[in-house]
């Protein structure tokens, strides 16, 4: 068994070098059964990769949750491995240092298991750039049998077609029990003396939501579509529904959670209240993928809180959820909740709330002194466009928030909106300047002594991307010139000292769209791309359009044909044989209601049928 | 920080935490101070964080055989709760060596540095102290944020000796007037007395001891 030590001088040479040494409170520490005995055959080796850097993917709630959940059984070691800077990677390759893991120093190339969670598109090359540098090869078909098996999950895995080729296996859905099966699997073929590489596979493949993508067959139409995506061997089933916990409150969490050296981005205890989210919005993946929705209790929450701080030391604690105002013990959680921690000088961290009273009251009572700033998201300019992405906000409600935030001491917000949604005119983007004015004209009428200091009021648009496993999956992306068109034409109207205008590049965003409606021609291009040094594509420093671009034309690939084209409903799509459980019939009814301006109740309010009652539990049996 | 309330600790640091920058050492050491819930002094303010000064920041890649720190605390502890709780939580590679209750009144920790000594150790580090000019000035480029300006080393140098052909040790002018950093020494070794550059770079740097000056002059260990 090989440790890597980074020599002093480069340590010394490269920015934040805690990246690479490790040696956290909580890190986890096993000693690995000498080679040759009985306890050595069991003993598996997991590397948990977040392809990005180590603050990055230290914030990840589901690295911190599956670290944990791994490392309670005693027959596993799960370490982690993050994407090193540019300035690191180009010591270790001179120097020729494989990728290793922070706790034992081991080369990638020694474990058992590599495993990659994918939570944004522009984090693939990353993820080649990293199996390549732990000296693995590339290409599943590459591999040989004493290379470790490298698997993915995460968001992402649900249309991973672009990656395919360099996935052995992936999870989709909920990786706390189904790792815990392929973990019971793995240790059970190494006991009886291993074996090829396909044969695990085969075994692999009948977990329920596990899916191996070389035991598939993808073929396409003259014009470039898919035609099937078809199993090659029995083992294979035709579709591959995700896994999901059913119940939280008995799922694992990470009360001695590690505690980074360095500053992360998410520098806190994480308390994840709920999963899924009853809303609906159809430009939202998120909110369909993690269906249906399923709480966690005040109780256990409360306990999680206590036992974290006690564990840690962090400072802060975060409430964690795709709409925490939807929690249904959130007065209760609260309740406790500040005052416990607040014997501790422990700050309670809230996340954009909807605005009324009880939350404003919350607010206050949490942050004491300094009032955190207020977000709204209204996505959409006017109401003809938030009803056609059923956004729930009515203009009434905002102005009411705004009125009450404002007399109770705010003096501004940051509201996020979308541009290039579905049937959005240039009147739907002038709405969204008309909303800021108006919020100018309330903030005139707010008595003087109210307002203390200027109005500072932050606009924030990003460009639609049209996702899988939602209502938009068929709808074009706009184009980067029609968004910038629109961009420019909101600069004009938003042009006040109070307002802030924040806009987002529009070449990751089109790239995005491009690998997230994604086939398996695009495998290619990644891998042609990180060849060529394309990496941390999701830095927008890093990002080259014109790169990526060169490689598709030279490929023969249309990036337009993935970004830009209305796909017809009855098209076979790279992703029709992964299924979330909420059904494609729904998917096209909330399309066809998007067309016509209808909005659909939340899950709550009146079930709509997508189809996620397929897992016989959360708010759909509530 | 309230007299008598105060814990001076020495402590020492290698291996990952050496690798912190000295805000980042701070930050460890909060949430360690937090996890012991030993009874803390907490700043005023936005957010609160437990009281700590540092009698000189450690530079990124230092280690420390016996540096000092002083904590803030909100109620009276004996030292040896304040040393077993803190070393029973600490990350791998720091630990507190020992404590005392500060005393009272006198300067602050960091106005009392005055010196501080080093061991460095790599190939040939030991054996280039001799070759070093007996006198005159040692210029060496200090690389900034604004760029790079001209150092010299030698009024900042007290005292320096080889231990061994790999080592020396070295007591320098440090604290917040007057401060040698230890690689700036080491490459005065490689300008002025022709040691590699990559045994500089790669040189083991301990910091041994901090010092203050005594009412008559004389050199204290600071502890």
């Amino acid at each position: 068994m090989t440790t890597i030590e980074i020599p002093r001088r480069i340590l010394r040479k490269v920015e934040k070098p805690a990246r690479y040494v490790g040696g956290e409170r909580n890190a986890v520490t096993k000693s690995v059964p000498p080679p040759g005995t009985p306890e050595a055959q069991a003993f598996q080796r997991f590397a948990f990769c977040f392809p990005d850097i180590y603050e990055i993917g230290m914030s990840h709630p589901g690295l911190r949750i599956l670290y944990h959940v791994l490392n309670q059984r005693a027959d596993t070691w799960c370490e982690r491995v993050f994407a090193p800077w540019t300035d690191m990677e180009d010591a270790m390759r001179r120097e020729g240092i494989p990728l290793f893991s922070l706790e034992s120093k081991t080369p990638l190339r020694e474990f058992d298991f590599v495993g990659f969670t994918l939570q944004y598109e522009l984090s693939f090359p990353n993820v080649l750039n990293m199996i390549d540098l732990g000296g693995i090869p590339v290409r599943t078909a590459d591999r040989a049998d004493d290379d470790p098996f490298v698997i993915a999950g995460g968001p992402c895995a649900y249309n991973v077609e672009p990656m395919a080729d360099f996935f052995d296996l992936v999870v989709m859905g909920e990786g706390e029990e189904v790792l815990g099966e392929l973990l019971d699997l793995h240790g059970a073929w190494k006991k009886a003396g291993k074996g090829p590489r396909t044969e695990f596979l085969a075994r692999a493949a009948r977990i329920p939501g596990i899916y191996v993508p070389s035991f598939y067959e993808v073929s396409y139409n003259e014009d470039g579509t898919v035609a099937s995506v078809a199993p090659n061997r029995p083992e294979a089933s035709a579709r591959v529904l995700k896994r999901i916990v059913l119940d939280l409150d008995a799922a694992g969490y990470p009360e001695d959670d590690l505690v980074p050296n360095l500053e992360t981005v998410h520098d806190r205890v994480f308390l994840e209240l709920f999963r899924g989210c009853i809303r609906g919005c159809r430009f939202c993946q998120a909110g369909y993928i993690y269906r249906p929705v399923r709480e966690r209790s005040p109780e256990s929450l409360r306990k999680q809180a206590l036992a974290a701080t006690a564990a840690t030391g962090y400072e802060e604690v975060g409430l964690l959820s795709l709409s925490t105002s939807d929690y249904t013990g959130l007065a209760e959680l609260t309740a406790h909740l500040v005052d416990d921690l607040d014997g501790q000088r422990v700050n309670l961290s809230l996340p954009s709330l909807r605005v009324d009273s009880v939350s404003l009251e919350l607010m206050e009572k949490a942050s004491k002194v300094r009032k955190s700033g207020l977000t709204f998201a209204p996505e959409a300019g006017t109401q003809r466009l938030r009803d056609v992405v059923n956004k729930g906000v009515e203009e009434g409600d905002l102005m009411r928030s705004m009125k009450l935030a404002f007399e109770g001491g705010w003096n501004g917000a940051k509201l996020y909106f979308m541009l290039g949604l579905p049937t959005e005119t240039m009147e739907d983007v002038e709405g969204i300047a008309a909303l800021a004015h108006q919020i100018e004209a309330l903030w005139r009428t707010i008595p003087r002594e109210l307002r203390l200091r200027p109005l500072d009021l932050n606009i924030s648009t990003s460009m639609f991307v049209p996702k899988p496993f939602t209502a938009f999956q068929w709808e074009p992306q706009e184009s980067m010139d029609g968004m910038r068109a629109k961009q420019q034409h909101l600069r004009n109207l938003l042009r006040s000292k109070a307002i802030r205008y924040q806009w987002h590049d529009t070449h990751q965003s089109f790239f995005e769209a491009v690998l997230a409606r994604g086939d398996r021609r695009l495998g290619a291009v990644l891998e042609e791309g990180v060849k060529r040094g394309r990496r941390f594509d999701s830095w927008d420093d890093h990002f080259r359009l014109d790169a990526w671009l060169g490689i598709m034309a030279e490929q023969g690939l249309d990036p337009a044909f993935y970004a830009n084209r209305k796909r017809p409903y009855d098209e076979t799509t790279p992703w029709d044989h992964i299924d979330v459980g909420v059904e494609r019939d729904f998917l096209v009814r909330e399309s066809r209601a998007a067309e016509a301006g209808e909005t659909t109740t939340n899950c709550r309010e009146g079930c709509a049928g997508c189809g996620a009652t397929v897992f016989g539990g959360g708010v759909c049996f509530e | 920080m309230t007299p008598g309330r105060t814990m001076r600790a020495r402590f020492s640091r290698t291996g990952a935490t050496s690798w912190l920058a000295h805000l980042d050492l701070m930050r460890v050491f909060e949430r360690t101070l937090r996890r012991t819930g030993l009874p803390l002094a907490f700043t005023q303010g936005f957010s609160p964080h437990p009281v700590m000064t540092f009698a000189l920041p450690l530079g990124v890649g230092i280690d420390a055989g016996d540096d000092v720190a002083d904590f803030a605390l909100d109620a009276d502890i004996a030292p040896e709760e304040f040393v077993g709780k803190m070393n029973a939580t600490l990350p791998a590679g720091l630990r507190i060596l020992g404590a005392r209750i500060a005393p009272e009144g006198g300067e602050s920790l960091m106005a009392a540095v005055h010196e501080a000594s080093y061991v460095l150790r790599g190939p040939g580090v030991g054996a280039a102290v001799a070759r070093l000019p007996a006198a005159g000035p040692l210029p060496v480029a200090k690389k900034g944020k604004e760029g790079s300006k001209i150092v010299d080393v030698r009024p900042l140098l007290v005292e320096l000796a080889a231990k061994d052909d790999d080592a020396l040790e070295a007591l320098v002018k440090a604290g917040s007037r007057e401060n040698l950093r230890p690689d700036l020494l080491l490459q005065a070794l490689v300008d002025h007395a022709g040691l590699p550059q990559d045994a500089a770079d790669d040189a083991e740097t301990l910091r041994t001891a901090l010092y203050t000056t005594g009412p008559d002059g004389a050199r204290i260990r600071l502890a």
